[in-house]
């Protein structure tokens, strides 16, 4: 394991502290790429067996990458934006820096801890554990005492409220437009497209209801200030796109063990990549997507493992603190090839959260290997005036989202007429 | 070590999720409870499709049916701060509940295909009881283990669904009558024994119980109560708020005017206490019917004689209700009008932190508590004076806007802290804030164990003891006519004031 820069990066660059020790990195850019650029590769330490962990998604759906930043815990290093005399620091980690002492724990239990069972009912053994237990017990230290500046609720109505400006959103949007409707698009990241349709770092967190109807509630960020938007709507058109999806194999928490889509976000985004060869495993299709953008950029990659060609068994990644090797056996012969890093290239899960919050139906797809959003062709749901479109239904490619969305959008508009 | 993880956030290995399967937690609600998983910083976005993929094997048709967990808001870990800034002016009031999002919160229902047993269900029983929560799981329990055959127990959902399993988990002596004083003591004792009598663990950790009075007329309550709680031998003692800032220095006790503590109250994992009687029940012969719901009750010369399931109909001796708040409901199909009244109560819990807060804190006032798990997540929940009566399970914005405004009011450094999760369940409310037990009027058969008022579940180790000796041994006990639903026809209340919320 081990990352390198493919192109130098544009910006100042400066100097951040992790755990004290200077690191260098460009101003503006993720941190989490910042410190994988560094060589720091494992930025956590798991909950429970202190095993060394680094990012996994990139995208803020896993917990691969919670640091403490400039004093508050738990925060996503992928998304965040490096600033100058930024303090990072290791969390769960016992004495500090990239040395914890706790890992014993993952040596002392190799067959993992059963919290239900372990020393229940022996006398002093029992008393003992539960004192060791809520001294090693959270993640984060208090934050310190800094408030944010808040700003006020804002109330809107609208006749459609589109939720994430990917390829499908940002469709959507575009045919709301023309159709002359009232819509807004609330969008997690920041952007830098048309500020009066798109609602950029506003990110849409829960569905509810109150005397005033149905609603979505959404976080807002300006600068270091944060309020609440409530959006009340006849419909409600969601395109949230997918999160990266886990595999379970033998060490799948090594630190180099990423998701194909990470891998391509960091690659064209923040333009890094592992030094050494790269293995995608998984499925086909998804393979064949992050391959191709990989290879453009110059990344090195090695046969890659597709499902379709004999499901491997005995998958196993290898390596002390990052990824080595990795091995598994198929057709009766075993493999072991060398490799930095691990790509898993599964359909993305969809982000379904919201849609069934509103009453949307979703059920595991056998065929995806990931919970959908049943949807009618039109993408209506189960629930009066709530429409899925793209990712966030089912996986599919940006160019299927798109028309999908534009076709419930325009479905959405057609009940106005 | 090599393990494969499918929950990273939470460490469950694979290993884990196929121990869970092996003890016959096969939903994924189940899983999810029992083994932590989808519980951390993600909320389940990367493992729940893993784990999911892993039942789909198991399941009908490469596992079409299987459904997620409920999802909770918020969908990221989101700033106290942010949602203290408005107010419940601008936030607005509440609605009835959408039936979506009764729906979301699938309590019943089908169940997953290998939870469901093989084997009917028998047709005549004992004892039959309605509600597999904490109530009527220890009460299965403690008949069992004087002696009682033929017992099932019912519940519509998967174990944990119900109040027993939305709790904050706080367990306290303070009382303000003598007989909960009583029975919470004895619970707690039994709840120290818990681990090594059932062989779970239930992570009691006794860092006591501190009220916080605003009000003259709250701080004579709590006097009051400190009162007769030090004449029955609990070690509360009155605290000034500086005192009680010396147990928890980040509190800022701004216009509080006294405290009251107990270091022998505490908090602990309510999840297991089902597993646990659940599991001893089992062993003991008891029938733990899950995903069963109870559609009908035959009533024959005075007593309710068949109880009719979607899975079958059971003839029954004698039949108790322990169904929580939808007790009323229930008993409402004999005829049998309950004066108790469903209300929501919602909750949240927060980032695992490292340990900093001790006890449980409530400000007695606003309803408002929190405490800090085993885990270290904060837990806590508050009270809504405008909150309509009604069994609804949703989760609102407006509470998490009040908890947060009330919460930072007390702890103001803490704004930054996220929350991760919100959810909401059912206090079982009846007019003296007294519980509803003994005989039905009428129908001498039909046995009362409900109308907790939110404290059920640390009273139910005592209670559950209590009436199963009452119901095999014929011994008279008083709890059984004092709490009689006659005593609101009587004119006989006592009032217990000591209800958080």
């Amino acid at each position: 394991m081990g990352m390198r820069r493919l192109r130098s990066k544009g910006g100042r660059e400066i100097e951040i502290e992790l755990d004290g020790l200077s690191v260098p990195a460009f101003e503006g850019e993720n941190l989490a790429c910042a410190l994988l650029a560094a060589g720091e590769d494992a930025l956590v330490r798991s909950v429970k067996y202190h095993r060394p962990r680094g990012p996994f998604c990139m995208e803020g759906a896993c917990s691969q990458c919670l640091v403490r930043v400039d004093g508050r815990p738990n925060q996503f290093a992928c998304r965040t934006r490096v600033a100058p005399r930024m303090k990072v620091e290791r969390q769960n980690v016992y004495p500090g820096g990239d040395f914890d002492a706790m890992e014993i724990l993952d040596w002392i239990f190799p067959k993992g801890i059963d919290h239900h069972s372990l020393f229940a009912g022996v006398p002093v053994a029992e008393k003992v554990m539960s004192v060791v237990a809520r001294q090693l017990a959270g993640l984060g230290a208090l934050p310190l005492p800094i408030a944010a500046s808040t700003l006020t609720l804002q109330t809107l109505q609208v006749d459609v409220a589109v939720v994430g400006a990917g390829a499908a959103g940002m469709a959507a949007a575009s045919l709301l437009k023309s159709s002359g409707r009232n819509f807004v698009v609330l969008e997690r990241d920041a952007g830098l497209g048309d500020k009066a349709d798109v609602r950029f770092e506003t990110a849409a967190f829960g569905f509810y209801s109150d005397a005033g109807g149905r609603f979505l509630a959404a976080l807002r960020r300006e600068g270091n200030a944060l309020g609440l938007v409530k959006v009340y709507a006849p419909f409600f058109l969601f395109c949230m796109g997918g999160a990266s999806s886990l595999l379970s194999f033998e060490n799948n928490d090594l630190p180099g063990v990423f998701s194909g889509r990470a891998l391509v976000r960091m690659a064209e985004q923040a333009g890094i990549a592992p030094k050494g060869p790269v293995v995608l495993l998984g499925e086909g299709g998804c393979i064949a997507e992050v391959e191709g953008r990989l290879s453009a950029l110059g990344v090195q990659l090695s046969p890659p493992l597709r499902f379709e060609e004999g499901l491997p068994s005995q998958l196993k990644a290898h390596g002390r603190k990052g990824v080595q090797a990795l091995s598994f056996e198929r057709n009766g012969q075993s493999f072991r090839m060398a490799c930095d890093a691990i790509g898993v290239c599964l359909p993305a899960s969809p982000l379904f959260q919201l849609p069934a919050q509103a009453g949307a139906e979703v059920l595991f797809s056998p065929v995806h290997g990931c919970f959908c959003v049943s949807a009618n062709e039109d993408g209506s749901t189960a629930a009066e005036g709530v429409f899925v479109a793209g990712e966030g239904r089912q996986p599919m490619t940006p160019g299927q989202a798109a028309s999908e969305a534009e076709r419930a959008a325009r479905a959405i508009a057609a009940r106005f007429s | 070590v090599s393990k494969a993880f499918l929950c990273p956030c939470e460490d469950v290995s694979e290993k884990d999720v196929r121990a869970a399967l092996d003890k016959g937690f096969c939903d994924i609600e189940s899983i999810k409870r029992y083994t932590g998983f989808g519980t951390g910083i993600c909320q389940g976005k990367s493992c729940l499709s893993a784990v999911a993929r892993m039942l789909s094997r198991r399941e009908g048709e490469g596992g079409k049916a299987l459904r997620p967990f409920t999802p909770r808001p918020p969908l990221f870990p989101l700033e106290l701060e942010a949602l203290a800034s408005a107010d419940e002016q601008t936030l607005g009031r509440h609605a009835e509940a959408l039936p979506a999002q009764l729906d979301s919160e699938r309590v019943q229902g089908p169940g997953p295909r290998s939870a469901q047993r093989a084997e009917p269900l028998p047709q005549r029983a004992s004892v039959v009881i309605i509600g597999g929560g904490i109530m009527g799981l220890a009460l299965a329990h403690s008949l069992a283990g004087l002696g009682q055959r033929d017992i099932v127990v019912l519940e519509k959902g998967y174990l944990c669904a119900g109040a027993s399993g939305r709790n904050g988990g706080g367990v306290r002596m303070q009382w303000g009558t003598p007989t909960n004083i009583q029975l919470a003591k004895r619970s707690i004792e039994l709840m120290k024994a818990f681990a090594s009598d059932m062989g779970v663990n239930v992570w009691l950790r006794q860092g006591g119980y501190l009220f916080v009075a605003q009000s003259a007329e709250v701080a004579r309550r709590l006097e009051k109560g400190a009162a007769l709680c030090q004449r029955h031998g609990v070690k509360t003692e009155m605290l000034t708020p500086d005192a009680a800032r010396d147990i928890v220095p980040q509190l800022s006790l701004e216009g509080a005017s006294l405290c009251a503590f107990n270091p022998d109250d505490g908090v602990l994992f309510p999840w297991p206490f089902l597993w646990g009687y659940a599991q001893s029940a089992q062993k003991r012969g008891v029938r733990v019917e899950t995903f069963t719901q109870v559609e009908a009750l035959e009533v024959a010369s005075g007593k309710v004689v068949k109880v009719k399931t979607g899975r079958g109909d059971i003839s029954c001796e004698q039949l108790v209700l322990a169904a929580g708040a939808w007790s009323k409901g229930i008993a409402a199909r004999v005829g049998v009008t309950l004066p108790n009244r469903p209300v929501r109560h919602e909750i949240l819990s927060t980032e695992p932190l490292k340990p900093f807060l001790g006890p449980l804190v409530s400000v007695l006032d606003s309803g408002l508590y929190f405490s800090q798990s085993m885990r270290g997540e904060l837990v806590g929940g508050m009270g809504d004076p405008e909150e309509p009566a009604g069994l609804r399970m949703d989760s609102s914005l407006r509470f998490l806007s009040r908890f947060a405004r009330s919460f930072l009011a007390s702890m103001p450094s803490l704004g930054s802290i996220k929350v991760l999760r919100q959810w909401a369940g059912c206090y079982d409310v009846t007019p003296d804030n007294q519980p509803i037990l003994g005989r039905t009027p009428g129908l001498p058969n039909l046995l009362q164990m409900s109308g907790f008022v939110g404290h059920g579940f640390m009273m139910a180790p005592a209670v559950a003891e209590r009436m199963a000796h009452w119901m095999l041994k014929g011994e008279p006990d008083d709890l059984f006519t004092r709490f009689n639903l006659s005593r609101f026809a009587e004119g006989r209340v006592e009032r217990e004031e000591m209800i958080i919320g």
